[in-house]
């Protein structure tokens, strides 16, 4: 059985409707192939009544279809109208096996064995993926579901509940307050899982919350006929290591994550440029993929955003049928480009740009529209500083016209090297995390594109060109200047002999009394000094980013001295004896200010023995976590008076909403570390934002912007806790009542907000918009409460 | 490990207010009254004005320490000035008033003032001390981990009890109820856990002399008992009773030392506004009499 059209849209989320749309109203004979029986299967496992957002707000929307921000019912209900208005052909349950051929004559198969002919094929899949099924005999009866939407729906059954991710092990536990669960382990522990889930499930099987089959591997679900009772039941047989085992259910929910869509890309013959999972395939301006004729639009082309999957769903239709619109962002783009000098159009700039900036030289023109969207084109006026030594920016600069200086020292004793036309600045923190190692300036009025370190991420992510150039300049510049006066020759000579290796945190990279062979320069993390005196590990220093450790060995020839471990997750340069001889004979005061180094470390060092309780307290924190932290907020129990000052302070500058809590968070020797954001250094929560919400101020602040679109992914990914979704509103009680009856609760859950209030994330801006800082600080009456680094740590509790 | 108010700045305020105290006691010493020194000579009034400033000034703290805008130094700074300045005014005030004193609207103004600066010593003292004896009750774990441990141990004590043959397992469970309720309490919201262990101090009471019958009891059964597993049982249950008596001490001494932090205000703050009710009379009748 074989059917033909012009186009086949694969999946029917807002890029794939919206295409379908536009196929339909131009009456271009066109098929919607949807997997699932449900159009835009994501968004409609939201959950139920979630606001569902609209950004970004300056693009405007084309598409045939409606969309505006509201709830995820009334999205879905215009949409499914809306199709129906244009008589949109949508199939749904058609689950796509294969795709072949080429422009003109491409081959689709189905799972029910139908085949679609196409000339053209829109994907639109995603990033989901289709949900991996169980594959065992027994799988088609109803008992067996691959999702799960209210878990309290469910009371008093048998539930065996498969897999050992984290859907499966929120799911058993959620289920298992009101119902008999077993969870299906295949392996013998929950590696795959997240930290906070790991702790839930392992305690939920020790209290015998929850069973666990560990070891196990689902073999048959079989009917058991109804006896006494006239209610069908199940049973599951298993294989484990010791044995075969079976349970009697009522329900079976497996949840065995999705096949990867990138596996699908390429069977089609789609290339992809690396096998990070955010690396997305290179593709023309008009969206075709290296298969002529397969067009790849959405969230799987690394555009996350509803509005611009409808928006690039309506654009591929009009391409294909040979219209050459303007992509809807062009404008906007342009608003940008302007301020580049001797460039007319859009297009003029990115050939100028093309050519001028060798990091993006090998990205397709659709690629560098996008890394020009995510970035801004600034025009800096010449003596002007384009970033301060010790800023905490972390954006990358490309120059595209005029020159700038680049100044490591003071002032007055360094004359800096100066940076030209397609030279590249602001490697360094973008990498390391931490600040800013030098002052750039205008050294002539200049142009500079300033690209955000999430779209740089991505940037190097799909072009292994980009980040192997990128890895390199880094490289010689930390080494120039960890040796300044060293013979460019000579370092050149050194990073090509340089390895970077990886370590987790606590991991070892050397012990006291090792023979020291190496040294080290840190790429990015940290790592702590530790040395052991009366029978126990006293920690004495915390080095961060940017630093070396391993030095004095390498000079006197002597053992290790001391242990270094990581204290987050760190990079290291590793210079060998031989390596590091080179850059010693080439810069004469190398061994001069290394000696300095090694005699203030000496002092710190006997201060942190004279002061055991310090090194222990330094430990705890690092255990903490702190290791990662830009600035935390410490409180001394032996000066905090409980008052909740700080988070009354906290919500009453922030719309009655508290970013702290206080009493949560560990306590050790009279040193509280409250639930508050520590603004990492690669903060956690800016990994996987899709309106790009998250910055970092100069001053170090990660914060939020109202770009939020509430999806959770940060609240998620933070793993100190630190980030709420919440909604916006606040009463504060009169002075009066607070004076008299010391009833300030606005940190207190107040004021219901409408139900269908958007909710958004919040989390610590250390006060971004208020002069002064962190109000959690000015408003300690006793001094309690004080935001450091680690860094100052060690100077502020000694 | 950092500096507290009263170190604060290297007791920059404490310089202020002795050199004003100083002053003030100078002019005292050099001042002639016409008659006796009293409030209605030119001193007299010059010294009133400066406690009438130093009143209203140290009053607004409690309007500064909420506007958390503000932008005027910070609050420690704030505390640090207005405990100095409070001892100043003291002295100030008592100059003031020529060492007259009578049944009159004027020395109850002089007498509320006194109540509010005694009491906020008090305060100085429990903010020095109190802090610190509450991390010692809590022994390094959180609120919440004491009551997450109390929640265990309780429940261990009734499984334990249900080994135990006879009416253990009901006196235990008799005895843990009030406990239970605190913890579940506890679970939604943090401070009121604590308020059942400490708040109602007669089921307190009863719940530990409840607990010390129960182990009087469960020691005369491990005498008399035959069984070696029996007896490792009532050994286990006893210790966990004793675990968990001492964990209700914890919880309990730092909710008590976190009620002392706040109770002292509930003097110093209603004084003075009555003291300040009492000051406007006392200006205004100064005038209306003059």
């Amino acid at each position: 059985m074989s059917e033909h059209y012009k186009i086949a849209i694969i999946g029917a989320g807002p890029g794939g409707l919206s295409a379908g749309a536009r196929a339909a109203a131009l009456g271009v004979s066109h098929i919607v192939l949807e997997a699932s029986p449900t159009i835009a299967k994501t968004i409609s496992q939201y959950q139920k009544g979630k606001h569902v957002m609209c950004e970004p707000g300056i693009i405007p929307l084309r598409s045939e279809l409606d969309f505006s921000a509201g709830t995820r019912e009334s999205i879905l209900d215009v949409w499914a109208s809306g199709a129906d208005a244009l008589s949109v052909n949508l199939r749904y349950n058609a689950e796509v096996q294969k795709i072949s051929g080429c422009r003109k004559d491409f081959k689709i198969e189905l799972r029910d064995g139908v085949n679609v002919n196409t000339e053209y094929i829109v994907l639109a899949i995603g990033v989901q993926g289709n949900l991996r099924r169980l594959g065992i005999s027994g799988e088609d009866y109803p008992v067996v579901q691959y999702q799960l939407d209210d878990p309290d729906e469910y009371f008093d059954e048998n539930i065996v509940v498969i897999g050992a991710g984290d859907a499966a092990i929120e799911n058993a536990i959620a289920l298992a307050t009101h119902n008999d669960v077993v969870i299906v382990n295949r392996r013998d522990e929950f590696a795959r899982a997240k930290q906070g889930n790991l702790t839930d499930i392992t305690k939920a099987i020790e209290t015998k919350l929850l069973d666990c089959a560990f070891g196990a591997v689902p073999k048959s679900i079989t009917e058991i006929p109804a006896s006494d009772n006239d209610k069908i039941s199940y049973r599951i047989s298993l294989e484990t290591s010791s044995g075969a085992a079976e349970f009697d259910c009522d329900r079976v929910i497996a949840r065995l994550g999705a096949t990867p869509p990138r596996a699908f890309l390429t069977d089609a013959g789609v290339e992809l440029p690396s096998d990070d999972p955010a690396a997305v395939p290179a593709l023309s301006i008009e969206y075709e993929s290296n298969v002529p004729g397969l067009y790849i639009i959405g969230a799987l082309a690394g555009y996350p955003l509803i509005k611009q999957c409808m928006n690039q769903g309506y654009e591929v239709v009009e391409y294909i049928e040979g219209r050459h619109i303007d992509p809807v962002d062009q404008e906007i783009l342009w608003e940008k480009l302007r301020h580049i000098p001797g460039v007319a159009n859009v297009d003029e700039a990115i050939t100028r740009i093309q050519a001028s900036a060798p990091i993006v030289a090998g990205l397709t023109r659709l690629q560098i529209r996008e890394f020009l969207l995510d970035s801004d084109i600034v025009k800096i006026p010449a003596q002007d500083i384009v970033f301060e030594k010790g800023d905490y920016t972390n954006s990358f600069y490309s120059i595209l016209d005029g020159e700038v200086k680049v100044e490591v020292g003071e002032p007055t004793n360094d004359q800096g090297i100066t940076l030209k036309e397609g030279d590249i600045f602001g490697e360094i923190s973008l990498i390391s995390g931490r600040r800013r190692s030098a002052r750039v300036t205008a050294a002539s009025d200049c142009v500079l594109v300033e690209t955000p370190k999430r779209a740089m991420t991505r940037l190097v992510n799909s072009d292994a060109s980009a980040r192997k150039a990128i890895d390199e300049i880094f490289l010689s510049r930390v080494i120039a200047q960890f040796a300044p006066q060293a013979d460019p020759a000579i370092i050149d000579r050194v990073v090509r002999q340089t390895t970077v290796e990886h370590f987790a945190v606590n991991e070892v990279l050397f012990a006291e009394g090792d023979s020291g062979d190496c040294l080290f320069l840190i790429r990015s993390g940290s790592l702590v000094v530790s040395r052991h005196v009366n029978g126990k590990d006293i920690t004495f220093a915390y080095v961060p980013a940017g630093h070396f450790v391993g030095e004095m060995a390498l000079l006197s020839g002597a053992p290790r001295s001391s242990t270094v471990r990581a204290a987050s997750v760190t990079e290291v340069i590793k210079l060998t004896r031989d390596v590091f001889s080179l850059l010693l004979e080439s810069d004469s005061m190398l061994r001069e200010r290394i000696r300095k180094t090694y005699e203030q470390r000496a002092v710190e060092q006997l201060q942190m023995v004279a002061d055991s309780g310090l090194g222990d307290r330094f430990t705890f924190l690092v255990n903490e976590g702190v290791g990662e932290a830009t600035d935390v907020l410490l409180i001394d129990e032996a000066l905090c008076i409980r008052c909740d000052q700080c988070e009354k302070a906290c919500a009453g500058t922030h719309e009655g909403q508290t970013r702290l809590n206080r009493t949560a968070g560990p306590s050790f020797d009279y040193l509280h570390l409250p639930t508050s954001c520590r603004h990492c250094e690669h903060p956690h929560c800016m990994k996987d934002c899709p309106p790009d919400a998250i910055s970092r101020a100069p001053n170090g602040e990660v914060f939020i912007s109202d770009s939020c679109i509430g999806c959770g992914n940060c609240e998620q990914n933070c793993p100190y806790g630190v980030i709420h979704l919440t909604k916006p509103g606040a009463v504060t009680p009169s002075l009066w009542k607070q004076l008299l009856f010391d009833t300030n609760d606005s940190a207190e859950p107040n004021s219901p907000s409408p139900d269908d209030a958007p909710k958004k994330a919040v989390k610590c801006d250390m006060c971004v918009n208020l002069a002064g800082g962190p109000a959690c600080v000015r408003a300690c009456p006793t001094g309690a409460a004080i935001r450091m680094s680690p860094e100052e740590f060690l100077k502020v509790t000694a | 490990m950092y500096h507290s108010f009263i170190v604060y700045k290297k007791f920059y305020y404490l310089k202020w207010a002795v050199l004003l105290t100083a002053i003030c006691v100078g002019l005292y010493l050099w001042h002639e009254p016409p008659s006796v020194p009293n409030g209605g000579s030119a001193l007299g009034y010059l010294l009133g004005s400066i406690g009438a400033a130093l009143i209203g000034w140290l009053s607004w703290f409690g309007v500064r320490k909420r506007s958390y805008h503000s932008t005027t130094g910070n609050v420690q700074g704030w505390l640090s000035a207005h405990v100095y300045f409070g001892c100043a005014l003291f002295v100030i005030a008592t100059l003031h008033t020529g060492f007259q004193f009578g049944w009159n609207i004027h020395t109850l103004a002089y007498v509320l003032m006194v109540v509010v600066i005694v009491s906020g010593f008090v305060g100085v003292v429990l903010y020095r001390l109190c802090p610190r004896m509450m991390s010692e009750a809590l022994q390094q774990a959180s609120r919440r981990e004491i009551l997450e441990e109390l929640n265990e141990t309780t429940a261990n004590i009734l499984r334990l009890a249900d080994e135990v043959e006879g009416d253990v397992h009901d006196r235990v469970l008799r005895e843990n109820q009030d406990a239970t309720v605190g913890i579940l309490a506890a679970a939604s919201r943090e401070d009121s856990g604590a308020q059942a262990y400490t708040g109602n101090k007669h089921s307190r009471k009863t719940g530990i002399r409840n607990s010390d019958d129960l182990s009087d009891h469960l020691y005369r059964e491990l005498s008399g008992t035959q069984s070696p597993e029996a007896a490792n049982t009532i050994r286990a249950l006893l210790s966990q009773l004793a675990h968990k008596r001492e964990l209700t001490g914890r919880i309990g001494r730092e909710a008590a030392l976190k009620n002392l932090l706040t109770i002292w205000l509930f003097i110093h703050v209603p004084m003075s506004i009555a003291l300040i009710a009492a000051l406007i009379i006392h200006v205004v009748a100064v005038f209306a009499y003059w």
